[in-house]
């Protein structure tokens, strides 16, 4: 295994060219995600629109596809690549201080919760605009009811939160089947199933302005607590002994985590996979340290969810749900990155 | 003087009514090695957790320094108590290096990664124990013996005063665990005091200048190796008849078990 990296004689191998890539490809692909689509307007142009609200430029193109910049694709590729970093440095904050690999960014119950959220909102109310309200404090809920099951245990361990967290999924996932039996078939039910699936097609510029703020403020304190996840992965006698206040720490990132995924899945429905599988990602790139994990997170997620979204709009004339998308995309990328590379965990 | 460490009729239990230990009182000074010896699940663990505050004890005072340590802040008893757990892999394989740097987290602000200064002293502290070899290695992947160095590198970049060692020496070879020993030796003689458990009433005449036998919750005899190994006492803790004898060409003396038969034992050696 480790042949393949020291005989690896491209830039490749060059630590600082492979970080300079990680962090750059976000933007790259952000700006070639602004020119596909079902209506495709070339790079050029593509600059001289971003840059005509700013400098005196005559405008040469189509007054339309000075809208689908700015009203459609902005604002949706905005949200997509912080929804992408949000579920991703969230997965690996949690993949830390639970000291477990194989969890995500749900794994305390905010998605089912969000997603019953939602379900009822639509159930209870003809306008859309409560949908979020409710997937946003559903989702919050969720994880204070697992976080309040785990305080009842006078000794506990980051394996019962992690239980609660099931538990309380569990019981939303149930309430969201129910909430869907109960559903007119004709048209509710859809409109719940579409949620649950997850999408990106109706994002506006509001939905940005609403929770792109939340994200950024929970992702720059996952940040900055970046160095402290790792001493919190570390058996809890350890951290213990060096000076840290566990549960203080632990209720302070799951905060925070939850804070942004919430805001991710309450505009775009329930993603799956980015979560878990963009840390492992950034590990096989820049090991197991969390200081350089949760910053290639926050690259890679972005990265990552900005291309299954084109795929999702270009590859068929219908948009296909995002959700779908990153598991049938996601789960056979990372086999094959799992044969190619040591994880990097163990 | 103020004593470095005064421990003072500590009691500890997890349910009510069954104690791991009551009543325990101890002092320790600047570089004294402090060995407890007792049975498996004679309390001698959880003692030293609770030493380091890692527990809080039910009754009882832990005094560092004359500062009494259940109004000090973690934070505040990690810059002088340190701790080495028994075999412990954490699951990401972080490399030797970055997990000696941990160490410094009682120094490092909540928000803040680690400086130069850190890096430098972190550095060091792997120089010292001589495992420079090691430092850009996942820690997963090392020897236990390696593993248990990389621990007292971690504990040496953590910088405390008091140094706590969870059975340092089981699970390693017999070449390790000597290694490991002289390490101890060491860290006394720069000034750390240390209290340490053990399973080898050997390993307290090699380094330590002070014993405590504990049996049924306390500590039946407390004092210098020399008068605390005794044959009567090492009956009384662990059932075994064992010979104490000095020997001339090791300098110093050795706990040998018998065969725990009448019949052997008044054949003497």
């Amino acid at each position: 295994m480790s042949q393949k990296q020291n005989g690896d004689k491209s830039v490749w191998a060059n630590p600082k060219v492979r970080t300079a890539l990680l962090f750059l490809s976000p933007v790259i692909i952000f700006l070639i995600s602004l020119c596909v689509g079902r209506y495709i307007i070339p790079i050029p142009t593509v600059f001289k629109i971003l840059s005509s609200p700013f400098f005196a430029i005559e405008a040469d193109w189509p007054s339309i596809m000075e809208t689908v910049i700015f009203n459609v694709r902005l604002p949706r590729l905005v949200m997509v690549s912080f929804v992408g970093a949000s579920l991703a440095i969230s997965g690996a904050s949690f993949q830390g201080i639970l000291k477990n690999p194989l969890v995500s960014s749900d794994i305390l119950g905010v998605a089912y919760g969000a997603g019953f959220g939602a379900a009822l909102a639509i159930l209870l109310f003809p306008d859309p605009t409560m949908i979020q309200f409710f997937a946003f404090g559903f989702g919050m809920l969720a994880v204070g009811l697992a976080y309040m099951i785990n305080s009842f245990y006078k000794r506990s361990s980051t394996l019962i939160l992690v239980l609660s967290g099931i538990i309380v999924g569990a019981f939303f996932s149930s309430l969201i089947s129910l909430a869907k039996y109960t559903a007119d078939p004709e048209t509710k039910l859809p409109e719940i199933v579409f949620w649950l699936l997850g999408s990106f097609a109706s994002i506006r510029v509001e939905d940005v302005i609403q929770y792109v703020p939340l994200m950024v403020i929970g992702i720059i304190v996952l940040l900055l607590l970046r160095w402290r996840i790792n001493v919190l992965s570390l058996d809890d006698m350890q951290a213990k002994s060096l000076g840290l206040n566990i549960k203080k720490y632990q209720a302070v990132i799951v905060f925070f985590a939850t804070l942004i995924t919430a805001s991710a899945v309450c505009v775009s429905g329930i993603i799956s996979w980015v979560g878990l599988i963009v840390p492992h990602i950034a590990r096989m790139i820049v090991g197991p340290n969390n200081s350089k994990v949760l910053p290639a997170s926050v690259a890679i997620g972005m990265t990552y969810l900005l291309v299954i979204d084109d795929i999702a709009r270009t590859l068929v004339a219908n948009e296909i749900p995002i959700g779908v998308l990153t598991g049938v995309i996601g789960a056979p990328f990372f086999g094959y990155l799992l044969l190619r590379q040591r994880v990097g965990w163990s | 003087m103020v004593l470095k460490l005064e421990a003072k009729n500590l009691s500890f239990s997890y349910k009510k009514g069954t104690p791991v230990f009551k009543d325990i009182s101890f002092t320790l000074d600047k570089g004294d090695v402090f060995c407890i010896l007792g049975q498996n699940g004679a309390g001698k663990s959880t003692l030293l957790s609770c030493i380091g505050r890692l527990f809080d004890v039910n009754s009882g005072t832990i005094r560092v320094d004359g500062q009494d340590i259940s109004l000090m802040t973690r934070m505040e008893i990690a810059k002088k108590i340190g701790y080495i757990p028994q075999f412990h892999t954490p699951v990401f394989p972080y490399t030797v290096f970055d997990f000696v740097l941990m160490g410094r987290t009682p120094h490092i602000g909540a928000l803040s990664s680690p400086g130069k200064e850190d890096k430098e002293i972190a550095e060091n502290a792997i120089t010292e124990v001589g495992i420079t070899h090691l430092a850009k290695k996942p820690y997963s992947e090392i020897s236990g013996g390696e593993k248990q160095l990389v621990m007292f590198a971690k504990v040496l970049a953590q910088q405390p005063e008091i140094v706590l060692l969870d059975e340092p020496t089981s699970h390693l070879d017999f070449g390790n665990q000597f290694k490991i020993l002289s390490m101890i030796e060491d860290l006394s003689n720069r000034g750390f005091s240390v209290v340490m458990t053990s399973h080898f009433p050997d390993h307290s005449f090699l380094v330590s200048n002070k014993v405590g036998v504990m049996k049924d919750h306390k500590f039946i005899d407390m004092g210098a190796a020399n008068d605390v190994i005794t044959e009567n006492n090492m009956l009384q803790t662990y059932g075994l008849d064992v010979k104490i004898v000095y020997i001339e060409k090791a300098g110093r003396k050795v706990c040998v078990p018998l065969k725990n038969n009448g019949h052997i034992n008044s054949q003497e050696i």
